[in-house]
């Protein structure tokens, strides 16, 4: 027989290293033809962070995304920014490339406010171009101001530099303290159907929501999204290291050791909530591991919607649905012969 | 050593090589032939990134005797796109829709896709997902590899298709820009560091331990170094500085000196001409070795009486959660869940294997390598090799995904060894078998909760034992622990909170940094409790949670009052919307 | 480095002569999807040649002759996959052939291969079992025909004698309706592209009326070192009515003869009363493919 269910799971997840400086640090600089080199130690291991970091150059200059490349993580030519872990380069590097591209952001403000004989709070930079906010018209191209700054001696490019607000340790009695500047929310829910006679089940879609703060790329944000719920069901079902009694790796290979193929993935939903984070990047803050977090107890919520028995250990398998069916069944039925 | 004369159609060109009898078809391509657009993963079979399509037909290179491609028509990734500026649709949807993450499974799945795109034109989803069976994907999840395969074969198919709706309005924010380092990796071109060379370029072998707990009496390198085409064999002895590292903790041995204390801990580096000599010659290092007892459960190791894995004491870290009064919120608890659970070893699994070549530049010491960080990785190795920071140079390599896999030191310093002590460049380049065998992998974490909360579902107090198994040495293992206790309980207010997390030392793998540092471990453990103190008190799963979900104004574990930034109910509000 | 030399050859004569010659350094390969990986990850000292029939055409191709088909041992899995014929003649052994590895794997090995490597469930020789296939065995004092059934002598030890033989041909009955049919059921852990927890093949004839089952093979593993029949339960189907009941009893019967050990895909429990579970599905399966609802 098949029976379906559906489960929830709720997680949180700070942002960073847990109750301890990790800064990260960025250069920016913003070439005479308006182009913009960023420069920043965070590694790019495929989550995106060298393309996210240049739209928050981007956004925090004005110009436009397409102008901006990334050199990263090169000791000798990058400065340092922490790992590429604990979620942070989006909050913690974004902020260093931030500060850094706002510093020369300054500078192009400082000199159109001379150039347009305008006060420069009422200035802006947008698409490439500084203008006094609400009359476009009158405009200056960032690359001129560029030139013109470099004609007087100044060169524009700023240095960025960001630690997490209040890396306290934390008390080592009671356990207080604020471990994290920020911290990202999610909710996953798994539908299942199960197949009593064997114990099977299929996992028939995921839906994940997971507050980003903002999404600096949703594409991204979706791609890692769909990537950790995946990684967290293989997790859930058939992942897992064996060894023998003499610690010697019985599953050394992909024919032991099972990750989901094409086929053992659902559709994922991915819903991108926004709830801005002060402390991050124009609001956003990370996104890299809470993904991979709920599913599993998604899963085994399901499971019990589905069929009434609750697994105790992961990975949950067919043959543990079907045990533990099997005992539920027994239970009942001694019950009932009482 | 036999060699034959073979001709071959290769990305539209006939080739004539003579090829070793012996070689694989993977090796032809990338070592002979400098096509390193195509992976090896794992080198037998299993993965897919070694993909190439041979009369059309998507083979995996790893295990196809390269002699055996004769009179055959073969495909890589690079012959895909007409020119780099004329990718094939293919390649441009995969970059569009947002399929390339690491890019390390794309070139095998690009191959795949195109040669089951050329006999079905007019695939489904699921027929589209049959044909990628064979291709491993760690990073993405598969649901934008599938969409992109679709809309090429639309595309190819003459039909017009829909771009991408965007979120935002104007501003760099909120676009779905695709990723700027996207092109090398879908023609191939991207360097991974198993991809990099350097002339006079010799390679390093490891010999690992095959005991879990032993101390090391002898290590025999007369064989090894006999061997024609042998360097060097490297052990502890041979380090410059401190033969210690450790993201946290430095109690881990650059190569193991006294003692090993886990099946596939490093004892000593082989330096040879070429990796089949390395590798002949790593297997013939004698060590010798005491063996010692081992242990491998956690809650065995932490007991006073359990032998001593390092002198410190088998409890790495204890991290309290005192948080309120418990035994007064356990009195007040109307509703009482108990639950225990444990959960297994999982591996990062990310389909690039660990590599690293190291070379001198002037007087620079460079490492090319898969990294996570590579400040982390220059300071380690400046530190144990004597040498000023300044003059180590850590560049990363395009990296074939991570997931914290790829922070702490794996090979990166065995190829700066070498380079320091030979002079020349040294290449290293793990198999999927000792990545598996010697890197970090996930804590296996054995659980004990008791959760209360009164009638009106209110949660009153918690309390939770964490038991974590760290493995030989210590890597994350204290971060791991303590981000676990934070979020021991979910992300619900609680005023009585109590939580025991520990790290144990034991004989078995390294447990370190992966995805989730804990959370995944608990929320099948804490999720579940939720829904049964709801069932308790007649709430369902998501009433029970908006009761108690953390907002602004929650108090955490920690005692951290929260002001901004709280998505959580909406994350919860957003589920419910797909489920009522 | 697991061979030194790689020979392609033109012809089963050629073949043999050169087996001879090497006297026992040689082995064929077709795919090479497992010997490959043997050779590389454990290494085999005596052998030094590979001798590579995957272009022989005379040992590819897939007909009809007799009431039976004709497969070329070298007919890679993918063309077993996607036979019309093995579908509707053979349903088992195109079901097997579907579950079998990934694309990549399906395209390079061969059924032959998969046989001779002798695991007792590799996918198609349950189901070849199940069939009652032949297989055409030749060497340098000519030829015999053995039932794949004699072909395994333990795991991965296989009655084909590496240096001297060559298995070129298989023989199968052909199973369609309404009389007849085949069919495959498997359990693992993923659902692709990864070994069997367990599987079932079976095959059955029916009475001319199709009321009642005149017999039937049932093929079970990995619950032994070969691949195992169910022979109690196949001696309990025989003149059976084709009812539900009956189908429970014959499922039960192969549970209770079947002594599967622990393994890492299952232990020994479930599995046990996963071959009742996957014999009565199979069984119910066939009877669709013969058009008859079982009755109760």
């Amino acid at each position: 027989m098949k029976k379906r269910g559906r489960g929830i799971a709720s997680i949180y997840f700070g942002m960073g290293n847990t109750a301890k400086p990790n800064p990260s640090s960025a250069y920016v600089e913003l070439l005479e033809d308006g182009s913009c080199v960023v420069r920043c130690g965070a590694a790019d291991i495929g989550q995106g962070s060298d393309t996210a970091l240049c739209q928050i150059a981007a956004e925090a200059l004005g110009i436009s995304a397409e102008r901006v490349s990334i050199k990263s993580a090169d000791t000798l030519v990058t400065p340092e920014a922490g790992y590429s872990s604990a979620s942070r380069q989006t909050y913690v590097s974004g902020n260093a490339v931030r500060l850094a591209a706002e510093q020369v952001r300054q500078l192009l403000l400082r000199e159109g406010a001379e150039v347009m004989e305008a006060p420069l709070e009422d200035l802006t930079i947008e698409n490439d171009l500084v203008f006094v906010k609400g009359s476009p018209s009158r405009s200056i191209r960032v690359g001129e101001l560029c030139q013109r700054l470099r004609a007087r001696g100044i060169l524009t490019s700023g240095a960025g530099f960001f630690n997490p607000p209040t890396p306290e340790a934390l008390d080592p009695e009671t356990g207080a303290g604020i471990p994290y500047g920020a911290y990202s929310y999610a909710t996953q829910m798994v539908e299942v159907e199960v197949d009593t006679e064997t114990g099977e089940f299929e996992v028939l879609r995921v839906v994940a929501a997971h507050d980003v703060g903002r999404a600096v790329n949703p594409m991204a944000v979706e791609a890692q999204i769909e990537g950790g719920v995946i990684m967290g069901l293989g997790y859930a079902t058939m992942e897992e290291m064996v060894w023998d009694d003499k610690g010697r790796l019985l599953t050394p290979n992909f024919r032991t050791y099972l990750i989901p193929t094409a086929l053992d993935a659902p559709p994922v939903k991915a819903v991108i909530v926004e709830e801005p984070e002060p402390t991050g990047p124009f609001g956003a803050k990370g996104t890299g591991e809470p993904p991979a977090c709920p599913t599993a107890a998604a899963l085994i919520n399901a499971i019990y919607d589905a069929v009434g028995v609750t697994i105790s250990s992961l990975p949950v398998t067919a043959e543990k649905v079907y045990q533990a069916l099997k005992a539920k069944s027994s239970k009942e039925r001694e019950r009932s012969l009482c | 050593m036999s060699e034959r004369s073979i001709t071959f159609t290769l990305n539209g060109l006939k080739q004539t090589v003579r090829v070793g009898e012996h070689r694989l078809l993977i090796d032809l391509l990338r070592e002979d032939l400098g096509l390193t657009g195509t992976k090896r993963g794992c080198g037998n079979g299993e993965c897919g990134a070694c993909t190439v399509l041979i009369n059309g037909d998507p083979v995996a290179s790893c295990i196809y005797p390269a002699v055996k491609v004769d009179g055959r028509v073969v495909m890589t990734v690079e012959g895909l796109a007409k020119s780099p500026k004329d990718l094939h649709p293919l390649q441009t949807w995969f970059l569009k829709l947002g399929a390339v993450q690491c890019g390390f499974c794309i070139p095998g799945i690009l191959m795949s896709a195109k040669g089951f795109l050329e006999r079905r034109p007019n695939p489904t989803a699921e027929e589209v997902r049959q044909a990628l069976v064979g291709n491993l994907c760690r990073c993405g999840g598969y649901q934008k590899i599938i969409a992109a395969v679709l809309a090429a074969a639309a595309e190819l198919r003459g039909e017009s298709l829909g771009e991408r709706k965007e979120m935002s309005g104007g501003g760099a924010l909120g676009r779905s820009l695709p990723k700027l380092d996207g092109v090398p990796k879908v023609t191939g071109a991207a360097q991974f560091a198993a991809d990099l060379r350097r002339p006079g370029m010799l390679y390093g072998a490891m010999v690992w331990s095959p005991h879990p707990h032993a101390k090391i009496v002898e290590i025999d390198s007369k064989r090894a170094l006999s061997e024609e085409g042998v360097v060097a064999v490297l052990t502890a002895k041979d380090v410059p500085g401190p033969n210690a590292y450790g993201v946290i903790v430095k109690d881990q041995s650059f190569l193991a000196a006294e003692k090993v204390r886990y099946v596939g801990e490093p004892v000593a580096l082989v330096i040879g001409r070429d990796e089949f000599i390395a590798r002949l010659a790593a297997e013939k290092v004698r060590v010798s070795y005491e063996v010692l007892p081992p242990l491998f459960d956690p809650r065995e190791a932490m007991k006073p009486e359990a032998p001593k894995i390092h002198d410190r004491g088998n409890i790495l870290i204890h991290r309290k959660i005192r948080k309120g009064d418990i035994e007064k919120g356990f009195r007040q608890a109307e509703v009482i869940v108990e639950r225990d659970f444990t959960t297994q070893t999982v591996e990062h699994a990310y389909i690039e294997p660990e590599a690293a070549l190291a070379f001198w530049e002037g007087e620079m010491l460079v490492v090319h390598c898969c990294s996570q960080g590579p400040h982390y990785h220059r300071q380690e190795i400046a530190r144990m090799l004597n040498l000023p920071i300044s003059k180590v140079r850590v560049i990363q390599a395009t990296t074939g995904g991570g997931f914290g896999g790829k922070i702490d030191l794996s090979l990166q310093h065995f190829v700066a060894l070498g380079a320091f002590v030979t002079g020349k460049p040294v290449k290293m380049v793990w198999t999927r078998e000792e990545s598996f065998r010697t890197s970090t992998k996930r804590h296996a974490f054995y659980l004990r909760y008791r959760v209360g909360a009164t009638r009106d579902g209110r949660l009153c107090a918690a309390y939770a034992e964490i038991i974590g198994n760290t493995g030989a040495y210590a890597s994350f293992g204290p971060a791991v622990i303590t981000r676990s206790a934070t979020m021991a309980l979910g992300p619900y207010d609680c005023p009585n909170v109590h939580v025991d997390a520990y790290g144990v030392y034991t004989n078995s793998q390294i447990a370190g940094a992966m995805r989730g540092f804990g959370a995944p471990q608990m929320s099948p453990c804490h999720e579940p409790i939720m829904d049964e103190i709801g069932r308790r008190c007649g709430l369902s799963p998501l009433e029970i949670r908006r009761i108690n979900m953390l907002r602004v104004g929650s108090s955490t574990v920690t005692q951290q009052v929260l002001t901004a930034g709280v998505g959580a109910l909406e994350t919860l509000e957003k589920v419910a919307a797909e489920i009522e | 480095m697991g061979w030194a030399n790689y020979e392609l050859m033109g012809s089963v004569e050629e073949t043999i002569r050169r087996l001879t010659e090497e006297r026992g350094r040689a082995r064929v390969v077709a795919g090479g999807t497992d010997l490959v990986v043997q050779l590389m990850e454990e290494g085999q000292r005596e052998v030094s040649t590979l001798l590579d029939i995957s272009q022989i055409s005379e040992i590819r191709g897939i007909t009809e002759s007799d009431g039976h088909l004709l497969i070329g041992a070298a007919t890679t899995i993918s063309e077993l996959a996607s036979s019309e014929l093995i579908w509707e003649k053979a349903r088992a052994l195109a079901q097997g052939a579907r579950f079998l590895g990934s694309p990549q794997i399906r395209n390079v090995a061969t059924v032959g291969g998969n046989v001779v490597n002798a695991q007792p469930a590799a996918d198609t020789s349950i189901p070849l079992v199940a069939l009652g296939a032949e297989a055409k065995i030749v060497s340098s004092e000519g030829e015999r025909w053995v039932l794949v059934e004699e072909l395994f002598r333990g795991v991965g030890m296989s009655a084909v004698d590496p240096c001297r033989e060559l298995l070129t041909q298989f023989r199968v009955p052909v199973y369609e309706p309404p009389q007849r049919a085949s069919t495959m059921e498997r359990l693992a852990r993923r659902k692709a592209f990864t070994l069997p927890t367990l599987s079932v093949a079976v095959s059955v004839e029916s009475d001319r009326r199709r009321e009642r089952f005149s017999r039937a093979r049932i093929v079970v593993a990995p619950v032994a070192p070969v691949p195992w029949r169910a022979r109690r339960a196949e001696e309990a189907i025989k003149g059976a009515d084709l009812t539900k009941a009956h189908i429970r009893e014959v499922a039960a019967i192969a549970r209770e003869e079947a002594w599967p050990r622990e393994s890492l895909r299952g232990g020994v429990d479930y599995r046990k009363d996963m071959v009742e579970v996957l014999t009565s599905r199979a069984l119910v399966h066939v009877l669709s493919l013969l058009k008859r609802e079982p009755h109760e």
